[in-house]
């Protein structure tokens, strides 16, 4: 039952979201008629422009055009992009794969540096290590992403020629983007992550578990980094998004076939079915992530245990 | 020589607070001993220090000896739980919250290379008086009451039956009733026994002697008996008088206790000391007992 | 968590000098334009005439690190303060009571729970691309957040005792939220504030990095990193300059954020 009204705010959120960039792309100045006027030299008459309104649906009512679009994507279709006439679910199913082996890199790389390097951050708390932590996090997160990568490319792929400049988007050129944005992720999250586990280190339990006579490595693995990984969740769940994000920049600095690259390049065209579908499914996913992550954030938590075991 | 004993213990922490100021202390094997006093006096600094658990940074200067052997000595985790056992304030957060309970408390077993049978653990905490153990020991804490986790943590901590049991507190949390009981638990399950509290009237019969602590030091040392109806120090009859009693509003204690940063000024106790005293500007011994230059305090 | 906080506002004020100084002073001393051609001298590297070399059509620069930096940051100031300015009012507006505020509340909740960058991405595509469009998205995604911490400020406030006080002893609630409340977001605002303009300069400098921003033959740092993608490899000053200046400008605002954050502005 508790977990019931955030799930049901969720699909609330969902729904407002997706209406919200409807309207937004729809009601603005940036509708189909100025794409084609945007198109072609001659500006196309009256009549042309009401025959293509009448061809896409676009003379009915908004929340008609809404229904429709929204009964359309929940069946996989996404309409049609105005430039090729090819259907946005293709184009996006092409592009996926590379999208998602960069985000999930860059998540799971960031998630190992995070708990290495906040894990001996929080073992010394006031020392060198933990100073050194504070100040790479502020370094990591002055220089935006795609700041980092062209750096980085400069460095490792034309300088030193450990890596291949330029993205292909498969496991064998992945290393480096991931790598970069990897360090932003693990800059924003190392901090909290450290402060979770001094927090667990320095709380009545752990004294207590000392008192017994635990090993402090013991006492991390068991009691503590449990604990702190639980409060760590949420920052998961937004992190987990977040490389999406931050992904659509690094692909166009490594130049990777995603599908971030594609949809700058849909929005430079006025292309909106692409950028439609793009920021739905974006939005879609940062909002179940999150959710997800808050859920099970709280169906872990120790208040909510109704059962033994 | 059997026992604690404890001579011109110092501890000094990295901001510069100087907690405990030369304890001389000692507690014969068996003996119960109240340790008393305000927040900030050093009651609960001195438990870490014996367990070696103190906040890293902070320097202890003077010698703590159990049964004639350093503690905490070069080993200090050897010796928690085994020779020193330790039955944390607050029963409620004493526990990791994700873990069952009784997995927490085999720890107490295991931490010293033992295993313990569940079989064997769930007679252990019902002989401590918990009702259906086998079950409630798969629980998380958060199902547990205070009471309950507070008998479970007095087992974890007499396990072994150490030589010495330091309970912080082990009475703020529950009520009054419980309270004598868990007093009377703890007396029966542990040889040597320093208990820190605030329950003056609590200690009747179940302590032998009470020792109280003011800025870091001890300022009076006497047999619970007598203690109880003739505190001698200024500061202990403050705190009996505080006590609430038939027939009688509860008198409390003005101002401020020193800071543990403050130099010493001669009696910590002076400023709120309800005897003009001459000699406030020096430092009162312990002799006989109680540290005040009014002797007795009469 | 630095060092110290002096010397975290030491750090932080000197970084944001330097910059402001080459903004401000640079355009004084140094009167090259930043949009002349010379395709005699393309892609030089650093010389007495071009300190830090030309670009791919000539252009000096350090004039267009100097012209851009004065369009990066007034792009950044307008949108922090855009947010700010509505999110207060937004955020003091939800603490009223009724149905109204009920829903300024849920309507702050829900934009906290959607990706700004994406929804910013979405507005920009929809009213075009351009400098000013982009500012108009950040804010319209920018406000929610100060929204939320001047709303959180301003209940704990009109919770407090003495304000309860001088409600009851007749005080009105405009004089309330001016005289009680607005003074105690300054601080907290202005630490927000800063680490936010760090963040909205690194964001602005993406998305002009992107081609969504500024435009060709405008400079601005981002565009400039965009303009040396193709050549950076052999002529790696081309992203010295806006690299360093972004850098600069953010580490400037988280370092000037924290000192804020623990100081509350005093001290």
């Amino acid at each position: 039952m508790a977990l019931l009204r955030p799930l049901m705010r969720m699909l609330a959120t969902l729904v407002v979201a997706s209406f919200l960039i409807f309207s937004i792309l729809a009601l603005l100045p940036g509708d189909l008629a100025a794409f084609l006027a945007s198109r072609s030299n001659t500006k196309p008459s009256e009549e042309s422009l009401a025959a293509i309104r009448e061809q896409f649906g676009l003379n009915q009512p908004l929340l008609h055009r809404y229904g429709d679009w929204l009964t359309g994507a929940l069946h996989g279709d996404f309409g049609e992009s105005w430039l090729t006439g090819a259907p946005v679910a293709d184009l996006f199913a092409q592009r996926m794969g590379p999208t998602l082996l960069l985000g999930v890199s860059i998540f799971g790389l960031g998630s190992a540096i995070t708990f290495l390097w906040g894990g001996f951050a929080a073992l010394r708390p006031g020392r060198l290590v933990d100073h050194t932590l504070t100040i790479l996090a502020i370094l990591g997160a002055t220089l935006p992403g795609f700041v980092l990568g062209l750096l980085a490319i400069r460095v490792f792929a034309s300088g030193l020629g450990w890596a291949s400049v330029i993205g292909d988007g498969t496991m064998r050129t992945v290393t480096l983007p991931a790598l970069v944005g990897a360090i932003g992720l693990s800059s924003y999250w190392a901090r909290p992550f450290r402060a979770l586990v001094v927090d667990a280190l320095a709380s009545d339990w752990a004294l207590a578990a000392r008192a017994r006579g635990l090993t402090e490595t013991r006492l991390l693995f068991r009691h503590a980094l449990p604990n702190a990984l639980l409060g760590f969740l949420p920052f998961l769940g937004v992190g987990l998004a977040g490389a999406l994000t931050g992904a659509i920049l690094i692909e166009t600095v490594f130049s990777w076939p995603g599908l971030g690259a594609f949809v700058i390049d849909a929005i430079k065209r006025r292309d909106l079915p692409i950028v439609q579908a793009f920021a739905v499914l974006a939005v879609a996913f940062y909002v179940v992530t999150t959710a997800l992550a808050d859920l099970a954030a709280r169906a872990l938590s120790p208040r909510m245990q109704r059962s033994g075991r | 020589m059997t026992g604690l004993a404890i001579t011109q213990l110092h501890v000094r922490f990295a901001n510069g607070a100087h907690v405990l100021r030369g304890i001389d202390l000692t507690v014969a094997k068996g003996e119960r001993l109240a340790l008393v006093g305000e927040s900030g006096c050093g009651k609960t600094t001195l438990i870490r220090a014996l367990l070696g658990l103190l906040e890293p940074g902070a320097r202890v200067l003077g010698q703590m000896l159990l049964d004639g052997q350093e503690v905490p000595g070069p080993d200090p985790r050897a010796l928690r739980g085994t020779r020193i056992g330790y039955v944390p304030q607050n029963p409620l957060s004493a526990l990791n919250p994700l873990l069952p309970v009784g997995r927490q408390i085999a720890e107490a077993w295991e931490a010293h290379g033992r295993r313990i049978a569940d079989a064997t653990l769930s007679a252990e905490l019902a002989a401590v008086g918990i009702a259906d153990a086998t079950r409630m020991m798969t629980y998380r804490p958060a199902r547990w009451s205070g009471g309950m986790l507070q008998r479970a943590l007095i087992l974890a901590a007499t396990a072994h039956r150490p030589a010495l049991v330091m309970a912080d507190e082990p009475t703020s949390a529950v009520d009054r009733p419980l309270a004598r009981q868990m007093l009377e638990l703890l007396a029966e399950r542990s040889g040597t026994l320093i208990a820190v509290t605030h329950d003056l009237d609590l200690i009747d019969g179940l302590v032998d002697r009470v020792v109280v602590l003011y800025g870091g030091r001890i300022v009076e040392d006497a047999p619970a008996a007598r203690f109880l109806v003739g505190p001698r120090h200024p500061y202990a009859r403050a705190l009996l008088e505080a006590l609430p009693r038939p027939g009688r509003l509860p008198r409390g204690l003005d101002g401020d206790p020193p800071s543990p940063l403050a130099p010493d000024a001669g009696c910590a106790f002076a400023p709120r000391c309800p005897s003009p005293c001459a000699l406030a500007a020096e430092l009162p011994m312990l002799a006989e007992g109680v540290a005040c230059h009014l002797g007795t305090g009469r | 968590m630095i060092a110290s906080h002096s010397s975290a506002r030491i750090t932080g004020a000197a970084l944001l000098t330097l910059v402001l100084t080459l903004i401000l002073i640079g355009p004084l001393v140094w009167s090259v334009s930043p949009t002349d051609q010379n395709l005699m001298a393309v892609v030089q590297p650093p010389s007495v005439s071009h300190p830090i070399g030309t670009d791919q059509y000539g252009r000096d620069l350090l004039a267009r690190l100097i012209d851009g930096g004065r369009v990066s940051l007034i792009s950044a100031v307008l949108i922090v303060g855009g947010s700010l300015v509505i999110g207060t009012l937004v955020g003091l507006a939800a603490t009223l009571d009724g149905i109204v505020a009920r829903l300024i509340t849920q309507a702050i909740d829900m934009a906290l729970a959607l990706p700004s960058l994406i929804l910013a991405l979405v507005i920009v595509g929809a009213l075009g691309i351009g400098m000013g469009n982009l500012i108009f998205a950040f804010v319209a995604v920018g406000w929610p957040w100060y929204a939320r911490l001047v709303r959180g400020i301003a209940r704990e406030r009109l919770s407090a005792p003495d304000i309860l006080a001088a409600r009851l002893a007749g005080v009105g609630r405009l004089a309330v939220m001016t005289g009680h409340v607005v003074p105690h977001l300054a601080a907290r605002l202005a630490a927000a504030a800063a680490l936010d303009l760090g963040y909205t300069l690194g964001a602005l400098a993406g998305f002009s990095y992107l081609g969504l921003g500024a435009q060709a033959p405008a400079a601005e740092w981002g565009l400039m990193l965009r303009d040396a993608q193709m050549f950076f490899t052999a002529a790696p000053w081309l992203l010295i300059g806006p690299c360093a200046c972004i850098g600069a400008v953010v580490a400037a605002a988280l370092l000037l954020a924290e000192d804020l954050a623990q100081t509350g502005g005093r001290g």
